[in-house]
């Protein structure tokens, strides 16, 4: 095994003698790419609960267990990234009430507990306990034990599971925007750094999230079914994919106003900042996020909402579609983190970023932090089925 | 149809008395962390008022037209601090600003070991050398982002990196716009210049202001209308790096250039 | 009242009390005395060991040389050139500072190149006897102008 080791100097121009090394690594890219994926899938979810959106029915339950694998998951790149990863717990210790970045732990803490475990429980209660009646052994303990030890499913403690769910999907719109919404923060709120500072970076982030999120759970939705060899129901894939295209608009449009406000002010950073994306940035911004990660979609989307497909064509366009998307938010998250390192606070010089094939921050390490929620998706699949459909199981949805 | 009122059962009262008493002292326990916690926070901002506490507030200044770029500063401080290689505390840049007005701006290994003279005189317009250190900001975006707490401005108006509570996720270091923070290897924690707190809280000059053989580095209480700093930026026309972000930038430039980025 | 609440109660509030006992454990002591800020560090970091023993330490030995040496007289520090020597303070004989022996080394200031002001006292390193010692015509230490023999 090798890395490729990086070269102490500039790639253009002047940059400080301490800017030869990139900070913040491919791991930092993960980071948000999680969280958005969760608050997105989350944001669906809550599209059935909230606007009673009859269609996406189907991917409700798979929705919230994404969200939930991927949120076990998030800490993961940070914690990996830390300097002195045995002193994250002081985030939760002496949170500095004047940093965005101190948010995480209680933002996370909040959303793991308070609202994705706290729904998904309301959601399965009834199921868990009826599992936890079928099951024998090891398995009865942990049903028992996710029941919190309550055996309760009568109709009264139903009908208080289903308000109580209502209520922190609720609460967990406004959850989720923070949980994403701060990570764009992050970055916005920093003065010294051109590319980053902006008032749009949280929304931007916080729609490419729902963007990422809904594909996500489209996506898993026809491959779970593909799997299951289940029928698809296509009028939920339509469903979900006309969501899709209108938060794409939405995103794509923030962003397009984000760089025509950049250039149309053309401050002391235009120069650097157009070297730079022209440059280095110019397959993984125009080429990768732009225009294949989202105008490719968004045109494909509108085309089929008035195109005659089959339905085995359009569950497919729609998959592509998805790919396309995850790929194209995935690629903004390292336009954003690394692109804005890649030019000096001198705005007269440009760096490379060498990532590393092994090492705690390299390749492979980042791919096993992208596949982990998948396994871990698979557990909770596993524990709590969110199929309606498995005669095995014999499950109702708890509505 | 009237309701019966249903008397409270031993079990409904003792689970009441048990819930309002965990709500109590669930508050009291709130309360009193949150206490704690804000001391630092509401104190802060008295500290900062140095005319109150009587502490000094250091600084630096810099002469632009003393500096010859020998270096030596950049070799003291890295030797009196271990100072990983690679990495600065403080550092030299040479600007060159040729007669075809293209400007020529390098810091080879921070001016460490001086400069090269492969430079054309002819094609010279104008050159000069700009040391750079931690501007020791009165309103640090360093210390605004930091998540826990490890960076602060000390009471005596230097900005420190507690080592020992540094959780490395290197935000400060993005935040700075002067670029005056790294990475340290070998302490996984974010590094600066400190203007030598362990020389100058012990009567000393930083290694830089020590060795500086032509004085282009000049220290000083800024509370002290005496000291050699205050003195020099009564006295000169000066100027912060990047006075449009506002970052309260102590560290006083004189002479400072346009082209200086 | 639905069986969840005291159940979901007692479960966070186990959770919540756990933290806050864990809190009085992990947060350091001095946390937030004088600012957000563990209070005790500035006093460690004020314990450092330091390296430069500054002029006036070396005067209190060698004031021939300080009283004499026009490079000291004009504000140049012993340890600019003979490097960091808090230790030969300390004990003499078991560590004894750099002395410059090489043309690179008094080239340091005196290399005519790009960016010096031209009234400071320099000279073209290739031009000017090369492969000299500089020692062999100046006298370092010596007289108000530390010129030549």
């Amino acid at each position: 095994m090798f890395t490729l080791l990086q070269t102490a100097s500039s790639s253009f121009g002047y940059i400080l003698p301490n800017e030869a090394e990139l900070q913040w690594s491919v791991l930092i890219v993960l980071y948000p790419y999680l969280t958005g994926l969760v608050a997105g899938a989350f944001i669906l979810a809550s599209l059935v609960r909230v606007f009673n959106a009859e269609a996406v029915k189907p991917t409700y339950r798979l929705a919230l267990l994404t969200a939930l694998a991927f949120l076990i998951c998030a800490p993961l790149p940070l914690v990996s990234h830390l300097g002195h990863p045995e002193r994250g717990y002081e985030i939760m210790m002496t949170p500095h009430t004047s940093s965005a970045m101190a948010m995480f732990g209680y933002v996370y803490l909040w959303y793991l507990l308070v609202v994705l475990l706290l729904e998904v429980w309301f959601d399965y209660r009834k199921d868990i306990v009826l599992m936890g009646q079928r099951s024998t052994g090891l398995m009865k303990v942990v049903y028992n034990a996710l029941a919190l030890g309550l055996k309760d499913i009568s109709e009264k403690s139903l009908a208080f599971d289903e308000r109580a769910g209502r209520f922190l999907t609720i609460i967990g719109i406004p959850s989720a925007v923070l949980l994403h919404g701060y990570v764009g923060f992050i970055f916005g709120s920093i003065k010294g750094n051109p590319w980053w500072s902006s008032v749009l970076m949280p929304v931007i982030f916080l729609l490419s999230a729902i963007v990422s999120g809904i594909a996500m759970v489209l996506l898993l939705y026809v491959v779970t079914s593909n799997w299951r060899k289940k029928q698809i129901d296509v009028r939920c894939v339509s469903a979900v994919g006309r969501y899709l295209m209108f938060a794409l608009i939405f995103d794509l449009t923030l962003e397009m106003l984000d760089i025509t406000h950049r250039i149309y002010e053309a401050g002391e950073w235009l120069e650097i900042l157009k070297l730079l994306s022209s440059g280095h940035l110019i397959e993984t911004m125009f080429i990768g996020q732009i225009f294949i990660g989202a105008v490719v979609p968004l045109v494909a989307l509108a085309i089929m909402q008035a195109a005659k497909m089959s339905d085995r064509e359009k569950v497919w366009a729609h998959s592509v579609c998805s790919v396309l998307v995850l790929l194209g938010v995935l690629l903004m998250r390292w336009n954003v983190v690394i692109g804005g390192q890649l030019f000096s606070k001198t705005l007269s010089g440009l760096t490379t970023y060498r990532l590393e094939l092994v090492g705690a921050e390299g390749i492979l390490a980042a791919i096993a932090i992208l596949a982990l929620p998948f396994v871990i998706l698979w557990v909770l699949v596993k524990l709590l089925p969110p199929w309606d459909d498995d005669s095995k199981t014999r499950i109702q949805m708890a509505k | 149809m009237s309701e019966v009122k249903r008397k409270i059962t031993r079990e409904e009262f003792l689970w009441t008395a048990v819930k309002s008493t965990a709500l109590v002292a669930l508050g009291a326990a709130g309360y009193g962390v949150f206490n704690k916690a804000s001391t630092g926070l509401v104190r802060k901002r008295d500290l900062l008022d140095r005319k109150k506490t009587g502490k000094q507030n250091f600084s630096m200044a810099i002469d632009i037209e003393k500096c010859i770029g020998c270096g030596l500063c950049v070799e003291a401080c890295s030797k009196e601090n271990n100072v990983p290689a690679d990495h600065y505390r403080t550092w030299i840049e040479r600007y060159v600003i040729k007669k075809d007005g293209t400007v020529l701006i390098e810091s080879p290994q921070g001016g460490m070991h001086g400069f090269s003279d492969d430079v054309h005189e002819e094609d010279v317009e104008r050159a000069f050398f700009v040391p750079k250190l931690c501007n020791q900001c009165e309103h640090s975006p360093c210390t605004q982002v930091c998540p826990v707490g490890a960076t602060f401005n000390s009471e005596e108006g230097v900005v420190l990196v507690d080592y020992d509570y540094c959780i490395g996720c290197r935000y400060c270091i993005q935040a700075c716009p002067y670029g005056s923070r790294f990475w340290n290897p070998v302490k996984k924690t974010a590094d600066k210049c400190t203007l030598c707190y362990h020389r100058i809280m012990n009567g000393q000059l930083p290694a830089c202001v020590e060795v500086c053989p032509t004085g282009a580095r000049i220290f000083g209480d800024l509370s002290d209308p005496e000291s050699p700093v205050s003195k020099f930026t009564k006295e000169n026309q000066t100027m912060a790096l990047k006075p449009h972000l506002q970052t309260g930038a102590k560290v006083a430039y004189k002479g400072l250039s346009k082209e200086v980025v | 009242m639905a069986p969840q609440i005291p159940r979901l109660a007692l479960v966070f509030g186990i959770l919540t009390i756990a933290f806050f006992v864990v809190r009085t454990q992990a947060v350091p002591k001095s946390f937030g005395e004088k600012g957000f800020y563990r209070a005790d560090f500035p006093a460690e970091l004020a314990e450092l060991q330091m390296s430069h023993a500054g002029s006036q330490a070396c005067a209190e030995c060698h004031s021939d040389k300080s009283e004499t040496t026009a490079h000291f007289i004009n504000g140049v520090a012993c340890e600019s050139c003979h490097g960091p020597s808090l230790k030969h303070v300390e004990s003499f004989d078991e560590f004894k500072p750099h002395i410059p022996d090489k043309r690179a080394e008094c080239g340091r200031c005196h290399a005519m190149i790009v960016g010096r002001r031209a009234d400071f006292p320099q000279q073209d390193m290739k031009e000017h006897n090369p492969g000299q010692l500089c020692m062999s015509c100046h006298v370092v230490h010596d007289t108000a102008t530390g010129g030549e023999e």
